[in-house]
């Protein structure tokens, strides 16, 4: 057995790595059950049986998961271009303020010209605060991670002011006014329709990064910036478009999640809209998992999801601390990160002197 | 009066604890994104064993060990195993996230009682000394000392530093490692003395304002030093605005979001190419580049 450095990394050998990490990651996650009284086989078999229940948690894993992929797309594609999109939470945030604005003051409208239009309200907020970033990032050179993280505090604070003594403010204390029945969105079963739209953006990126001119430009800034400004490209043009439509998707998350659960048709105290804010940084691991493939990223965020969804059971279930999810996808994140490095080196067997498998 | 000023300057002395260590590490040319996990490391083992052992020194010491570890473990992975530094350090940040409030939210609420931080006058912590002191040290070995010497030349150009006999490996290693300690340091100070209680999530931003407090000082500890200064009062108005401005009457959120928003006005200014040009040299050249010997 030796390590060698590895010259290509195909496909198949990403998908491999992440499968492996996946696995450390649940070897890992055992050490802390058996830690904490639990026995393991119990509690995976409690994770995908409630998550993948119909009766049980399917609908939220479905919903979840295609929030996530909305999460991940929105983190793909800047990376594509070598920019770290952390904001996706506060793009959310504004996504939120945009559609709840447009259900608020066009409550009169029909569903079919309502909906529509909280979409595109919502995508066009989330577009534009990406932009921020896209901008300072693309001119400056501004560190787009802590910018990110400073603007999402910012949008926070603005949605706890909407709704916590300000014009949004519902009558329970410190949740919003529900949305209008006009403004709620349809489902198919328990799953809103625009799980559609998520999978339609992805089948969208992902032909956008391969076939077509501005997907070969926004590769190109990714792996050399020198090269791209070189072969003539706009750094500045890539990156405003880039972290716009990340915004953008990042912002129809906030319609699905809001409008098409349920349990919301609102936005909900601080402290649970925040825990949602806090779902979309799934989406960086999503989208590091499947190799910024926005086609993988499909099965990946439905599989992330029915373990966070899955682990909420354990937590009811088997009893639990709060914050084990967050725990289970912590070790996933690092586990992800050590076995980054075999995307650099391989390991080879030896069979003879000079005679590599 | 006097509670808002100490109170500012025990905030500023969580900026520079943490900030000091952030300065090191990057010196050395590792970028460790996960300062605000780390934080929230030293926070949640500093303020579970002081309520179990009712020992705040022993609270101290147990997060500043826990965040050397895991600067260890940042520099395990990308030091020895080169990954990608900003997302081994999202995944401490994440880890911790969900580690600490897994662990300690069961201690939720003060410190048990006749278990506290001692304050000169009840007002200040004596630590802000040690911070300032420290800024102190940290100037003195960067820029006066053989030691600092080879952290800078590792931050700048490893392979030139190693053919010229420095192991890179190490200084990296000791560098992440005293950063670790003292963004522990950092969030045991937080949770044992500034709060002296635990609610989830009790760092709330803090670590990401003193990373970005980092390139704002340009990599000078101090600058870095009155950058704290200047971020511990302006987070302290936006907790209580009350104090300074009893009569202003904007929503509490507004003032919530000046810290952040100042953070972000002060990068764009320091990323100007004007400014650039004539301060920002400092910048370690190597910095979030994996090193290997070839």
């Amino acid at each position: 057995m030796k390590l060698e450095k590895r010259l290509v990394l195909t496909g198949r050998d990403a998908l491999k790595i992440s499968i492996f990490s996946i696995i450390a990651t649940l070897v890992v996650f055992s050490i802390l059950l058996i830690w904490a009284g639990v026995n393991p086989i119990e509690a995976y078999r409690e994770i995908f049986s409630y998550a993948y229940d119909p009766r049980f948690g399917l609908g939220l894993t479905i919903r979840r998961g295609m929030f996530l992929l909305f999460a991940t797309l929105a983190f793909i594609l800047p990376l594509r271009a070598g920019i770290w999109n952390v904001g996706v939470e506060g793009q959310f945030y504004l996504g939120t303020v945009g559609a709840f604005w447009v259900g608020y003051t066009l409550s009169d409208l029909p569903s079919e010209t309502l909906i529509p239009l909280m979409l595109i309200v919502g995508a066009l907020c989330g577009a534009g605060f990406g932009a921020i970033t896209g901008y300072l990032k693309g001119k400056l050179n501004v560190d787009e991670i802590v910018l990110a993280i400073m603007l999402n505090n910012i949008a926070y604070w603005l949605i706890h002011f909407l709704i916590v003594g300000g014009p949004w403010m519902g009558a329970a204390e410190s949740v919003s006014r529900p949305l209008p029945v006009s403004a709620w969105a349809p489902m198919i079963g328990e799953v809103p329709s625009t799980t559609l739209i998520a999978l339609a953006i992805s089948v969208f990126l992902y032909f956008l990064l391969t076939k077509f001119t501005v997907g070969y430009q926004i590769r190109t800034l990714g792996s050399s910036s020198a090269a791209a400004r070189y072969a003539g490209m706009s750094p500045l043009k890539i990156s405003l478009f880039v972290m716009a439509v990340g915004g953008a998707i990042a912002g129809l998350a906030a319609y699905h999640l809001w409008a098409g659960d349920p349990g919301f048709h609102m936005i909900p105290k601080p402290q649970t809209y925040k825990q949602q804010g806090d779902l979309t940084y799934y989406g960086i691991v999503c989208g590091l998992l499947c190799v910024l493939n926005p086609l993988a990223a499909i099965p990946t965020a439905t599989f992330i999801s029915g373990m966070t969804v899955g682990s909420t059971a354990l937590i009811r279930r088997l009893g639990l601390g709060f914050g084990i999810d967050f725990t289970l996808l912590g070790i996933l994140f690092l586990s992800l990160a050590a076995f980054q490095f075999f995307y650099q080196y391989r390991i080879v067997r030896r069979k003879k002197e000079g005679e590599v498998i | 009066m006097w509670p808002f000023v100490g109170k500012s300057l025990e905030m500023a002395t969580l900026f520079m604890f943490a900030a000091l260590g952030e300065l090191l590490n990057q010196r050395s040319g590792v970028l460790n994104v996960g300062l605000e996990g780390l934080m929230l490391f030293g926070a949640a083992s500093s303020f579970i064993t002081a309520t179990l052992t009712g020992n705040i020194l022993l609270g101290f010491l147990v997060g500043m060990s826990v965040g050397g570890a895991v600067g260890f473990l940042h520099g395990y992975l990308s030091i020895t195993l080169r990954v990608n530094q900003v997302v081994s350090g999202m995944a401490i940040w994440i880890l911790a996230f969900g580690l600490t409030t897994y662990l300690a939210n069961p201690f939720t609420g003060p410190l048990p009682r006749g278990v506290s931080s001692w304050r000169i006058g009840d007002l200040l912590s004596p630590l802000f000394f040690v911070g300032v002191g420290l800024v102190f040290v940290i100037w003195f070995i960067l820029s006066k000392t053989h030691l600092g010497l080879r952290i800078r030349a590792v931050g700048e150009d490893p392979s030139v530093a190693e053919a010229s006999g420095i192991n890179v490996v190490r200084t990296r290693y000791l560098c992440v490692i005293v950063g670790g300690v003292l963004g522990g340091l950092s969030g045991a100070f937080l949770s044992l003395t500034y709060l002296g209680s635990w609610s989830h999530n009790p760092v709330a931003g803090r670590g990401w304002v003193s990373l970005a407090l980092v390139f704002l000082s340009m990599w000078r500890p101090w600058l870095l030093f009155a950058g704290a200064l200047v971020f511990g009062t302006i987070w302290q108005f936006a907790l209580s605005p009350e104090i300074i401005l009893p009569a202003l009457g904007l929503p509490l959120q507004f003032y919530r979001m000046i810290p952040f928003a100042v953070t972000i006005v002060i990068l764009v200014v320091i990323s100007t190419e004007r400014f650039r040009k004539r301060w920002g040299l400092a910048k370690p050249a190597a910095l979030g580049l994996p090193y290997a010997k070839e």
